[in-house]
């Protein structure tokens, strides 16, 4: 693989999705928003007594779950991208001569995991960080230390750019497979099923995300990125895109 | 240049290109002829190493197909049938991309010098989405040439162009060869055919004919020979003269001209103006008759070579 023609792709399909103004508008706004909401039901609902004073154990409790809805805040991003990056190419009919130049199929489809996956990554440590801002100033020293423990920080840095990269990945193979993106992103979405079973099983006290249990997760998903990149130059049928793409 | 033996791309049971040879000779224009369904772009893309064929060899610069694919693309400018630019982009940027992943040296010099070349260098900043189609086809001319390929493979280059663009991108394809460049084009217009190639191959599936345009059209001159002569009813009053003939097989007369039919025009077309001019006929020219690329173009798609 040529890191070089994959930095030119990536560059090409970012330089393109700056034009996307609304869409970058209307997915930094909702990412921002549900994060807010999260936490403010997080920090202020949980309260004891009449005085109301600030339930430190439900907010903790709460304020972990807002880490798992981290996770899949890349996806909102990711998607959108991904789902449309094989067919926006087939559209424009771009596809013919970016295939006759010397890049490869697994250049191709590994630019087009990044150049999706990236921009969900850095959604994911922005809600992040405005979310640790608000932990800091407004709950107490220990449970911010306690929300935004070392797991956390290992969930936030390691799984969601990884869960960020298959996401992106199934996406991608959708866009390679499908016509229309709408069917792609149906595909694609498939990967928001095993967070939102982590997330309940987490809520029902039957899984405890420890940092080896988390290192352990990464090996995985890292393993199934690579896995998917392998399947998608498998499955990707130049010939019949170019050919039958009409 | 390039090399093609017999190749052959079926797609589902349906024959695209059948038992397909020629070869390009370094510098040369060949021409892709035919209807739509020829097999024209498919022939293209196989030799861009986008396809492969299903039976058959090909080489290009040395390359050979499902060999060494990479060397077969970075041998090649193609321009695709539509340009496939991406719109959103400016102008430049569309060049450098390609620059970049053919790993030019200086992809914004490179890009730069093609842009004031096409007299797109105004407008470089601009979004392609706002060009006319004038220049979006010179746009994927140029992005086809930015890592000066010595082989160019060109579909359909002027189709849909008004024909003041297209006598330029023309001129242009013309200044290519100049330049030494080995040209496959593929085109359904007979006159750029003529104008450009110095070989045309005529392809229905298969290869219907490969030759030079003028010889393709004297495949079907069928030795006629054409004689004007001064007296304006010269062709009724001589006619009966060259049917004595013993060479002469037709004769038809046209106002003040004779349409003959010899069996070898350059032996028997002295004994013929001899005998004309016995019988008193004034005449003016003597030239064997000419057809148009298109009217050989018809013919061998309808009835084939004679």
């Amino acid at each position: 693989m040529n890191p070089g023609r994959i930095r030119v792709l990536i560059e090409k399909d970012w330089a393109e999705l700056r034009k996307e103004r609304a869409m970058i508008a209307t997915t930094l706004g909702v990412t921002l928003l549900l994060v807010v909401v999260f936490l403010a039901v997080a920090i202020y609902v949980p309260r004891i007594g009449d005085a109301g004073v600030p339930d430190r154990a439900g907010q903790l409790l709460l304020l972990r779950q807002l880490v798992l809805l981290l996770l899949m805040v890349p996806e909102f991003a990711t998607m959108a991208i991904a789902t449309y990056s094989v067919i926006g190419e087939k559209r424009a009919r771009s596809l013919e001569p970016l295939l006759a130049t010397p890049i490869t199929t697994a250049e191709l489809l590994a630019a087009k995991f990044l150049s999706a996956a990236i921009p969900g990554i850095a959604l994911t440590w922005l809600a992040f960080g405005v979310s640790a801002l608000a932990v800091w100033g407004l709950t107490s020293a220990d449970v911010a230390r306690l929300a935004l423990s070392g797991d956390v920080l290992l969930l936030v840095f390691v799984i969601a750019p990884l869960v960020a990269l298959l996401g992106a990945g199934l996406g991608v193979i959708a866009s390679s497979r499908a016509s229309d993106p709408r069917s792609a992103q149906q595909i694609g979405v498939l990967v928001i099923v095993p967070l939102v079973g982590l997330l309940i099983l987490q809520l029902e006290g039957l899984l405890s995300l420890t940092p080896d249990a988390i290192l352990a997760g990464a090996a995985v998903l890292a393993a199934g990125v690579l896995l998917l990149l392998r399947i998608g130059v498998a499955l990707f049928r130049r010939e019949t895109i170019l050919t039958r793409w009409r | 240049m390039i090399r093609v033996r017999n190749l052959t791309r079926r797609f589902d049971g349906v024959t695209a290109v059948q038992d397909l040879s020629f070869d390009v000779a370094p510098g040369e224009i060949l021409g892709l002829l035919g209807p739509n369904g020829a097999g024209k772009t498919t022939t293209l893309r196989m030799l861009a190493a986008l396809i492969s064929p299903t039976a058959g060899e090909a080489t290009v610069c040395g390359h050979r197909l499902g060999e060494d694919d990479p060397g077969v693309r970075r041998s090649i400018g193609l321009l695709t049938e539509t340009p496939g630019l991406y719109d959103r982009l400016s102008a430049r940027k569309n060049l450098e991309v390609y620059a970049r992943l053919h790993g030019v040296a200086d992809p914004a010099g490179r890009a730069g010098h093609y842009l004031e070349l096409l007299d797109l260098g105004g407008r470089r900043e601009e979004p392609v989405g706002t060009f006319s189609r004038g220049m979006r086809q010179k746009l994927a001319l140029a992005r086809a040439l930015l890592h000066e390929p010595r082989v160019l493979l060109l579909d359909e280059p002027t189709a849909g162009l008004d024909p003041r663009i297209a006598r330029l991108v023309r001129d242009w394809i013309e200044e290519l060869r100049q330049g030494g460049r080995t040209i496959l084009l593929s085109t359904h217009n007979l006159e750029e055919a003529e104008r450009l190639c110095d070989r045309v191959a005529l392809l229905r599936t298969r290869l219907v004919a490969l030759d030079r345009p003028a010889a393709l059209r004297g495949l079907f001159s069928g030795g006629r020979t054409i004689v004007r002569l001064a007296q304006p009813d010269g062709g009724i009053r001589f006619a009966a003269a060259l049917r004595a003939l013993p060479f002469v097989t037709e004769v038809e007369a046209q106002g003040d001209a004779l349409v003959v039919s010899v069996d070898q025009p350059e032996e028997d077309t002295p004994a013929l103006v001899r005998a004309l001019v016995e019988a008193g006929a004034e005449v003016i020219e003597v030239s064997p008759e000419r057809r148009t690329l298109e009217e050989a173009y018809l013919q061998l798609m309808t009835e084939g070579p004679s």
